[in-house]
């Protein structure tokens, strides 16, 4: 009896840390951080300096699938 | 719904069944270190030394599961001799080891339970004591190689499983042990040559094989 109700509450406990990692994971297509444009200073040919702004939309975006997962080494 | 909406289920489940198996070995260890002290009634400790090895078997259950969901996740490529043999996963080798020693130990532990007549009562205490070091590696494995215990939340964690464990190991050591009943035993004839008892044995009964 005692190994039938520790298994059950085993199984609920798993069940419940299952539901509550996958309630709690990141949802792909949500972008963890603000998109900030950038600003860089290339140098020409002649030495002239120009500075190019770069925007910020499209180049942060973050592939939250796989976040929690550590990718293996090699 | 899990695997319509491209959940990870694998995954998920080894992350929940580790956390749930370490919960269950400190679960287990903290029984035993109240039996051990005394803490409690005498007339629990047999209700407590049950309740002691089921939880110690449901955390190996649990550990063989996370192993086993990690063999099916298809982002880490674990591998059964990674699982199974120290030193061959290819993610952290060295914390992934310790995770696997920790289950070995406990499976040496839970096995002992069985087979304690047939080792004395001495080296079944000494053996007990690597469920200090099943605990140690079970939780470095989780602080290091565990992606849900990192940061403020694995601090958290690490001092809710330490903090029982190690109060009552304190217990344990400062407060003098009872001295045990003992045992009546039936008056020798006065012909019969007393038993001698050797220290570290069990005492050699006269006229038995």
């Amino acid at each position: 009896m005692r190994t039938i109700w520790a298994t059950v509450l085993s199984v609920w406990a798993l069940c419940g840390v299952v539901a509550f990692l996958a309630w709690t994971r990141p949802q792909p297509g949500v972008p963890s951080q603000q998109s900030i444009p950038g600003a860089v200073i290339v140098k020409g040919k002649n030495g002239s300096s120009r500075l190019v702004v770069i925007s910020g939309a499209g180049s942060t975006a973050t592939h939250a699938t796989t976040r929690t997962s550590p990718v293996p080494a090699g | 719904m899990l695997f319509a909406t491209g959940m990870p289920v694998a995954w998920l489940i080894a992350r929940a069944a580790g956390l749930v198996a370490f919960g269950l070995l400190t679960s287990s260890i903290v029984l035993g270190l109240l039996m051990s002290t005394r803490l409690l009634a005498p007339r629990r400790q047999k209700s407590l030394l049950g309740w002691h090895q089921t939880l110690l078997w449901l955390a190996i259950c649990m550990a063989a599961l996370h192993g086993g969901a990690l063999l099916l996740d298809p982002v880490m490529h674990f591998g059964v001799g990674a699982v199974l043999v120290p030193g061959l996963a290819p993610w952290r080798p060295i914390t992934v080891a310790s995770g696997v020693t920790a289950g070995y130990l406990m499976l040496a532990l839970a096995t002992s339970f069985h087979v304690r007549r047939r080792i004395t009562q001495r080296r079944w205490r000494q053996l007990h004591y690597a469920s200090f070091g099943a605990f140690g590696l079970a939780l470095g494995h989780g602080l290091h190689a565990g992606t849900d215990l990192q940061g403020v939340a694995g601090l958290v964690f690490a001092g809710i499983a330490l903090a029982p464990v190690v109060w009552l190991t304190f217990v344990r050591i400062l407060t003098p042990g009872r001295p045990t009943p003992p045992v009546p035993r039936p008056k020798a004839p006065s012909n019969v040559e007393p038993t001698r008892r050797v220290r570290g044995r069990e005492p050699v009964v006269a006229g038995r094989g």
